[in-house]
């Protein structure tokens, strides 16, 4: 765990892992004195390091940001790596004194370099290098670049230059998202000394940053690149030769440099403004901040509604609790220009939705609303009986007996129980006010009096018509083979039906064939 | 055992009242947390928050009070989710209250159960906030914000990007100032830049200009860097080229660094104790 204070970060030249990767035979050898050497026992073992690949998760950023555009002509570009040692672990020419890194940070554009993707690892690397790096034709694939030898000489590090464009930063993660994930908060850092910078015509320019394997190749890279001098020059994209030399590539993002866009101008060139600042006017926005959008009410028909969502470019006061709405349509508003003002209504119905499709939530608030229901009714029924809070009793097994007495007693003197029949709209008190009342009357277009009878104190009647007593069904098999004259209902249902199949069938249903004379009189008739 | 029960009666009438009193036990803190992320606006689609484009176009800052009762309302929606009968009703009617303060309490735990921080219980009162459409959102992940008043902290309750681009932020409190500041994890090496085609290191003794190879597209000399600026080591030479993040300050505060960075490194010593 780091040491380091939010805020604080260190920085390492490097952080060496103590064998390089390869293939290594430890042997042990032992002598006693007076006996003599024993037998030496060989061991070979390997150090695993990524050589031509890198997981995703081993990146932790890079700089300039992927796929972006900006100003980036004064940063450098760099990629931070989780892995602190990874730039150490592999070499940049065999047994190097000097342990340099063995990986570089390159920005070219696509006319110096051309990526190859996805192609096998034998193609990456030059065959002459396959054997010491182990490369066989399984080794499989990885992405590489072809460049030329010019642009090699131009923009890739010196030798000398390789150790200075790396090193450890270490930083204290307690306050960022790399929490927890990793513990030390050392980062590797690999930097690219080549400032992207836009076409001098000032049109945009397209890089993409590779970060590169050198291993075991010190001697392509340039070695005198000529006395220093104090401007960059133009940007160069002119052809740079035949693309012979391929380098492995184990990270690689693409940037675009512009004119102005490094974080500074960007957060400087902001539109500010309260929210329903509109530049030119579009969208009309009221100075409440509601705008008017498109509505199709419920006849259909088309109209506009004002709606603000809950960002407003003033403060609202908070309406007191207790008045909750139990429907979208209570939030409903008219605006004094007499158009609809749905803010409200559907807010409401966002969060109606959005509780509806959550199930655990709604589970949740459900179970609660049973037992908190529960618990109110066993705390406003314990003090009928007498006593019962003296008792110091469990208030929940005081109420479960109280629920089975009640229920027997029920079941004993039901109109005791119960007493008067309730009306049939139950509402609560407080609930419909004489106002309420003729507000319902006109918005259904009903007679006054008429509600105030539905809901204050007639039953409704529900019963329509009194449907004729249907005939009942006591006959037998045996009471209708004694009595034939039963059977003629059926006969006459039969009749009915044939004539009406003729019917349909486009036959005469008064000839010999559908004559009642031929229906079946008698359950033998019937049944053979 | 009768006789305990001869007002049966008004055992139904109390039944009624029951549900018209406030007792039981609160929703569980599943269900306020759930309210109180609704009130900050989570899983609120972008069209509600914004209704037109207009309103956030590219490159833009818009700052904006948190109308309550557009969130209220949406808690009711919620709450009344399953409430169909007019007992349900009565019954949410009576705690209308106290589940409000109880979600108000909940919404300063969001952000503080993410941060790990310690929070004074009260009721959130005014909540402000703004909406940030620009391409810094997209390029720096992870964006430094705070906000203050009269030089007091004012807490966030939320800061999260609804887009690639868009970044919504919501603050306890009505700030003087807000500060939007590039993210300090991602440390950055470069220069000054005195002239499109110049570079500079500042240094304890003036500035040092940046050496580039000739006939290279721009790219430095880094030995003859190192060697200019008296750097000995990686870590020495990237200490001189760290650039400090940018701090964006919404009110008349000019901008300025926003850490001076302390260094313990040990080589440093040499480098710049002769200084």
């Amino acid at each position: 765990m780091s040491d380091l204070d939010t805020g604080e970060f260190r920085l390492r030249s490097s952080v060496l892992p103590t064998l390089p990767a390869g293939r290594y035979r430890a042997e042990l050898g032992h002598t006693i004195d007076g006996v003599g050497a024993v037998e030496p026992v060989t061991r070979t073992f390997a150090v695993v390091a990524p050589q031509f690949a890198l997981s995703a998760t081993e990146v932790q950023s890079v700089f300039p940001p992927p796929n972006s555009e900006g100003s980036y002509g004064t940063r450098l570009a760099q990629i931070a790596l989780m892995r602190r040692t990874l730039p150490w672990e592999r070499e940049v020419t065999p047994n190097d004194a000097q342990r340099r890194p063995w990986l570089a940070l390159v920005v070219l554009t696509d006319a110096e370099a051309a990526l190859r993707p996805g192609r096998p690892v034998t193609e990456a690397v030059p065959s002459s290098l396959h054997a010491a790096l182990g490369i066989t034709e399984t080794s499989g694939t990885c992405d590489h670049i072809e460049t030329s030898p010019a642009v090699v000489a131009r923009t890739f590090p010196r030798p000398d230059e390789l150790a200075l464009l790396c090193h450890v930063r270490e930083v204290a993660v307690g306050d960022t998202e790399l929490a927890g994930a990793d513990a030390d908060g050392q980062l590797a850092v690999v930097l690219c000394a080549r400032v992207p910078r836009p076409l001098p015509s000032g049109e945009k320019l397209v890089y993409g940053a590779y970060l590169i394997s050198l291993e075991h190749r010190l001697d392509v890279l340039p070695t005198a690149t000529g006395t220093p001098v104090p401007g960059l020059g133009p940007v160069q994209v002119d052809p740079v030769g035949p693309k012979t030399l391929r380098f492995p590539v184990l990270a690689r993002w693409r940037f675009t440099a512009a004119g102005h866009g490094d974080f500074g101008s960007i957060m400087g060139d902001l539109h500010v403004g309260g929210l329903g600042t509109a530049p030119g006017g579009c969208p009309a926005v009221a100075p409440s901040g509601h705008v008017a959008i498109a509505h199709r009410g419920r006849r259909g028909e088309e109209a506009a509604a004002w709606y603000r969502g809950p960002l407003t470019p003033r403060e609202v006061v908070r309406r007191p609790a207790g008045h909750p709405l139990f429907a979208a349509d209570q939030a409903r508003a008219i605006a004094t220009d007499g158009l609809e003002d749905l803010s409200y209504a559907a807010a409401f119905e966002l969060g109606r939705l959005l509780a509806m499709s959550d199930p655990r939530f709604l589970a949740e608030l459900l179970t609660w609303r049973r037992e908190s229901m529960a618990a109110a009714t066993v705390a406003a029924t314990l003090p009928l009986v007498p006593g019962v809070t003296d008792l110091g009793i469990d208030p929940v097994a005081a109420g479960q007996q109280l629920t089975v007495a009640v229920l027997d007693r029920m079941a004993t003197d039901l109109d005791a129980t119960f007493g008067e029949r309730i009306p049939r709209v139950d509402l609560p008190p407080g609930f419909a006010s004489p106002d309420d009342l003729s507000d319902i009357a006109q918005g259904y277009g009903l007679d006054l009096a008429t509600v105030k009878r539905i809901v204050r104190d007639a039953l409704i009647d529900v019963a329509g018509p009194q449907l004729p007593p249907a005939p009942a069904l006591e006959s037998s098999f045996a009471t209708l083979a004694a009595n034939p004259a039963l059977l003629g209902h059926l006969r006459a249902e039969l009749r009915r039906h044939v004539r009406a199949l003729a019917v349909t069938s486009g036959l005469d249903p008064d000839t010999d064939r559908f004559n009642p004379g031929f229906a079946p009189a008698t359950i033998p008739d019937l049944y053979g | 055992m009768t006789a305990l029960y001869s007002s049966a009666a008004a055992v139904s009438t109390q039944l009624q009242a029951a549900a018209d009193t406030s007792s039981g036990p609160p929703p569980p803190p599943a269900v306020l947390d759930w309210l109180a992320r609704l009130r900050l606006l989570d899983g609120v689609p972008f069209a509600y928050l914004v209704s037109d484009a207009g309103l956030l176009p590219l490159e833009s800052i818009r700052f904006a009070f948190l109308d309550r009762n557009w969130v209220d309302a949406a808690v009711d929606g919620a709450l009344a989710a399953g409430a169909g009968t007019i007992r349900e009703r009565t019954h949410l009617r009576a705690r209308h209250g106290t589940i409000r303060t109880a979600v108000d309490a909940a919404e300063r735990e969001v952000w503080a159960a993410r941060t790990g921080q310690a929070w004074e219980p009260a009721a959130a009162e005014v909540v402000t906030g703004f909406l940030l459409r620009s391409r810094a959102v997209a390029g720096w992940p992870g964006l430094h914000v705070r906000a203050a008043r009269a030089g007091q902290q004012v807490r966030p309750l939320r800061i999260e990007r609804l887009a690639p681009a868009v970044l919504l932020v919501l603050f306890d409190g009505l700030p003087d100032e807000v500060v939007i500041e590039e993210p300090r994890q991602g440390l950055q090496l470069g220069f000054e830049e005195p002239s499109p085609d110049r570079r500079e290191v500042p240094g304890p003794a003036g500035a040092v200009p940046v050496p580039f190879r000739p006939g290279a597209p721009g790219v430095v000399d880094v030995a003859a860097l190192a060697a200019a600026l008296g750097a000995t080591s990686p870590a020495t030479l990237a200490i001189q080229l760290v650039q400090l993040p940018y701090r964006q300050v919404f009110t008349g505060v000019p901008n300025q660094p926003s850490f001076v960075p302390s260094i313990s490194l040990d080589d440093l010593d040499n480098a710049w104790g002769a200084a």
